[in-house]
């Protein structure tokens, strides 16, 4: 049986490099799509993939499947990468380094797939986009900005329970177009 | 091998070399939440509440901290230090592998090289570096590099290699009353780590990292490398020297290569250079134009070509 991300992120967490392999096949491709789409240098769009990924491996242990699924964490961790990339010009290495990773010689096949993800892979960000609107603009809010449930509220005019109902069922709504498409 | 292939490999290898330390923590929380509860007098309900989840990683997660819990009194499970941290160097002497790898550890350490170890246990995270394993290379462009070997991948855990085989046979034991599927999973965590040890047996981990002219770290804030490259590998990037971009190369070489012809593969006249490479590492600045696409060949004193490879930034 498959198993679920939530599962392969608690099994990363205690050492399962099979689940961790799992989990990079079934993402690694919107995770590139996504940054292909808004970095013109493709080598660029490999490297923060390589840095969402090695942060993955970094937090896992941190990863509350009670705050939202693993797919939206992941989200929350390339759009962090991505703007952090524009505001400082160059895409920084934190995660990596702090793993000691090896330096890692791109191949042309390599480049070859970020321009291929970039044309027919589906993207994370779109998916999102794709949402109905006040379950976009509230997951966006609370799972990319990382901003609480009351200051949602307090900027939609609504109540925190709403708030919390939009973003549950937007992320349950991303995760099934997420396993409809594995 | 693929970029995004040889990634998925390195990050495998550190999934498997992370887990033992993360799980300190959570086998710290369960004894204090398990102290707290009894003295409440609610054991039963308690157990029924911390151990049992919904998902069975997390009972994997919490079986394999009961087994840690009943293990941590065999010796071989012993924290290496008495505060449980591990300790920032290794007494051991370098591996005859790296001995042969880099003759440069042969001669005696100087006492810049000494305090380099003495003052970066920590260079490569967790692993230690050993007392003796930090040796100051110079690049011909005049650039000095530090390259530092570290006790065996995972060895800076806190605990001994030996300890796993203990916990998988105290894992085995509670088989029958264990729920068969955290059963499973713990046991390929350990099974996973048993295999990381024994691969790593023997191995020692390898930083070079670039210093400024004081001998200080170039890296941010002196912790980590600023360039951190294995042997085999070269690594290319773009930085801007005095205002102007400049691509630079660098790699460290094995002891046979002589000398380092790069060669621009996108610019039109395909220009090249010839490098030689004294200490084992090379670094050499060339101006952007030379665009993106650059290969690096090692040659041996005669000339041969060693080994050839093609980078991009």
């Amino acid at each position: 049986m498959q198993r679920t991300d939530e599962e392969l992120m608690a099994a990363v967490a205690t050492g399962d490099a099979d689940g961790f392999s799992t989990f990079y096949r079934r993402h690694l491709p919107a995770v590139t799509a996504y940054f292909a789409r808004r970095v013109r240098n493709r080598e660029a769009a490999f490297d923060l993939a390589a840095e969402t990924f090695a942060a993955v491996v970094v937090s896992a242990a941190r990863f509350d499947p009670e705050r939202g699924p693993a797919v939206a964490w992941l989200l929350g961790i390339a759009s962090h990468k991505l703007t952090d990339s524009i505001r400082r010009e160059r895409v920084e290495s934190d995660a990596r380094r702090r793993l000691a990773l090896q330096p890692v010689s791109i191949t042309d096949a390599d480049l070859e797939r970020v321009e291929e993800a970039a044309g027919t892979d589906p993207d994370l960000g779109e998916l999102v986009a794709a949402l109905p609107p006040d379950h976009r603009d509230a997951v966006t809010a609370h799972v990319v900005d990382e901003r609480s449930y009351r200051e949602i509220a307090s900027d939609l005019q609504c109540s925190e329970a709403v708030v919390r109902q939009r973003v549950h069922r937007g992320l349950r709504r991303l995760r099934e177009h997420l396993k409809e498409m594995t | 091998m693929t970029g995004f292939d040889d990634l998925e490999r390195q990050l495998r290898g550190k999934v498997a070399e992370l887990a033992p330390r993360r799980r300190w923590p959570l086998i710290r929380t369960f004894v204090i939440a398990a102290a707290v509860l009894t003295s409440a007098g609610a054991v039963t309900a308690a157990a029924t509440g911390v151990i049992g989840g919904p998902d069975a990683n997390r009972r994997a997660s919490n079986l394999l901290n009961d087994v840690g819990r009943a293990t941590e009194d065999v010796p071989a499970c012993r924290p290496r230090s008495p505060d449980r941290r591990p300790a920032l160097l290794s007494s051991l002497p370098a591996s005859d592998l790296a001995l042969r790898a880099f003759p440069q550890l042969r001669r005696p350490p100087t006492g810049r090289e000494r305090e380099f170890a003495r003052s970066n246990g920590r260079i490569a995270g967790m692993k230690r570096v050993l007392s003796g394993g930090a040796r100051e290379l110079k690049a011909t462009d005049g650039s000095r590099f530090m390259l530092t070997i570290t006790a065996g991948r995972g060895s800076g855990i806190g605990r001994s290699p030996d300890c796993v085989p203990v916990q998988l046979a105290e894992l085995q034991r509670r088989a029958p009353t264990a729920d068969p599927q955290a059963f499973a999973i713990a046991r390929r965590s350990l099974e996973a780590q048993e295999r990381a040890h024994r691969e790593n047996l023997g191995r020692e981990g390898l930083v070079i990292s670039q210093l400024r002219p004081d001998g200080s770290l170039a890296g941010a804030a002196g912790t980590y490398t600023d360039v951190a490259v294995r042997l085999g590998t070269a690594s290319i990037e773009l930085a801007r020297v005095d205002g102007n971009p400049r691509l630079v190369v660098s790699g460290l070489v094995p002891a046979t290569v002589d000398h380092v012809i790069i060669r621009s593969r996108s610019h039109p006249d395909r220009p090249r250079f010839r490098r030689p490479v004294p200490q084992q590492v090379f670094r050499v600045m060339l101006p952007a134009r030379y665009g993106n696409r650059i290969s690096v060949q090692w040659r041996a004193a005669d000339g041969r070509a060693l080994r050839t490879m093609k980078l991009r930034w």
